[in-house]
């Protein structure tokens, strides 16, 4: 069973129409965990067949991917998959990616925007920030991943089982590598497809992240 | 009443000889004091924590009503002159203190989420099963 994760906060403009062409190229298990929308985030994705879980308080992305996880365990997933709510990402790059993992017997897949030309990256973006988080990145994972807080991954329930996100806001991206190194899961890059028509993260965003993790660091 | 009198006299020599500030502070101090102490009692403190917050609140009287009793601490510590020596330990014992302030609120943080999520998964656990009897 392949359970499809969107985790989602105010975002009822696109989701509709994510899920719908989730279901259109033949996922069953599509579920959104609303994060604390104000919006009609739940009420669209109930129109569009999904199962919606709801976060009373915005909990932030991480907490909300680890609801998911820890929902499509609990309801027999063998593969999940984290996919975007606001339809950056394309559907049939889920496709290759389950055959990829069940083909290769791989713990779980990330995405990269690297690997081929698809993706319009803006200059900007694709030559100065992404390498120096890359850099970055990589240095705090101790994976050697071509690309850097891609929201695209497919994990066997293994590496589900294993991996657990601690961190609620966006630092997971990186947490999740990390625990992938630490509990030597079978990885792969996959060739994805990432179009932008909004904002990312951008800058700040990356020095969050990095106050996050330090964070975590001196908790521990 | 002799008594009664004396100790007004010492009190106003005492502030006579005192710089506003001083009193203020020891003011503000004893008012920490007793705050403590309804602290302990309303049991939102140990008696360990009671115990240090009252040494730390005496502490902080003593070197403000008589600021050269932190010379032999200066020269401990090899640093110039008493009030820089209280300024550096005070400065320390903040940043510890705003350090563990936000460990706490890391924690409390994170046991949100998970009392979050707990109720999310309880909740689409009774959806299902409500589902499934009709």
């Amino acid at each position: 069973m392949i359970f499809v994760i969107l985790p989602a906060y105010n975002e009822e403009q696109k989701i509709g129409r994510v899920i719908r062409d989730l279901f259109q190229h033949g996922f069953k298990n599509i579920v959104v965990v609303d994060d604390g929308s104000s919006d009609e985030t739940v009420f669209e994705s109930k129109k569009a067949g999904a199962v919606v879980l709801s976060h009373d308080i915005n909990r932030g992305q991480g907490a909300a991917l680890q609801t998911g996880n820890e929902y499509a365990l609990q309801n027999g997933a063998e593969i999940i998959v984290h996919f975007d709510s606001d339809g950056q990402f394309n559907v049939k790059d889920i496709l290759a990616g389950v055959k990829k993992i069940q083909d290769e017997n791989l713990d779980i897949i990330f995405g990269s925007r690297f690997l081929d030309n698809r993706s319009k990256i803006p200059f900007f973006k694709k030559y100065f920030i992404l390498p120096i988080s890359r850099l970055l990145n990589n240095k705090i994972t101790k994976l050697k991943l071509s690309d850097v807080h891609n929201g695209f991954r497919i994990m066997h329930r293994r590496a589900a089982e294993k991996i657990i996100i601690t961190q609620d806001r966006m630092a997971h991206n990186s947490e999740i590598p990390r625990q992938v190194y630490e509990n030597n899961l079978k990885y792969k890059e996959l060739p994805v497809e990432v179009f932008y028509f909004e904002k990312g993260q951008g800058v700040s965003g990356g020095f969050k992240i990095l106050w996050d993790l330090f964070v975590a660091k001196i908790n521990k | 009443m002799v008594l009664r009198f004396c100790g007004i006299y010492l009190w106003l020599r005492l502030i006579n000889n005192m710089m506003i500030i001083q009193f203020i502070l020891v003011v503000f101090f004893l008012f920490a004091l007793l705050k403590v102490s309804s602290r302990y009692r309303s049991k939102e403190l140990k008696v360990s924590e009671a115990i240090g917050w009252v040494l730390f609140w005496v502490a902080a009287i003593l070197v403000v009503a008589n600021p050269n009793s932190t010379t032999m601490l200066a020269k401990i510590l090899g640093v110039g002159r008493g009030v820089d020596a209280v300024m550096y330990l005070s400065i320390a014992f903040l940043f510890f203190l705003v350090f563990k302030i936000f460990a706490h609120l890391e924690k409390i943080e994170s046991q949100i989420t998970k009392l979050v999520r707990k109720e999310t998964l309880g909740q689409s656990k009774k959806y299902e099963s409500s589902t499934r009897n009709s």
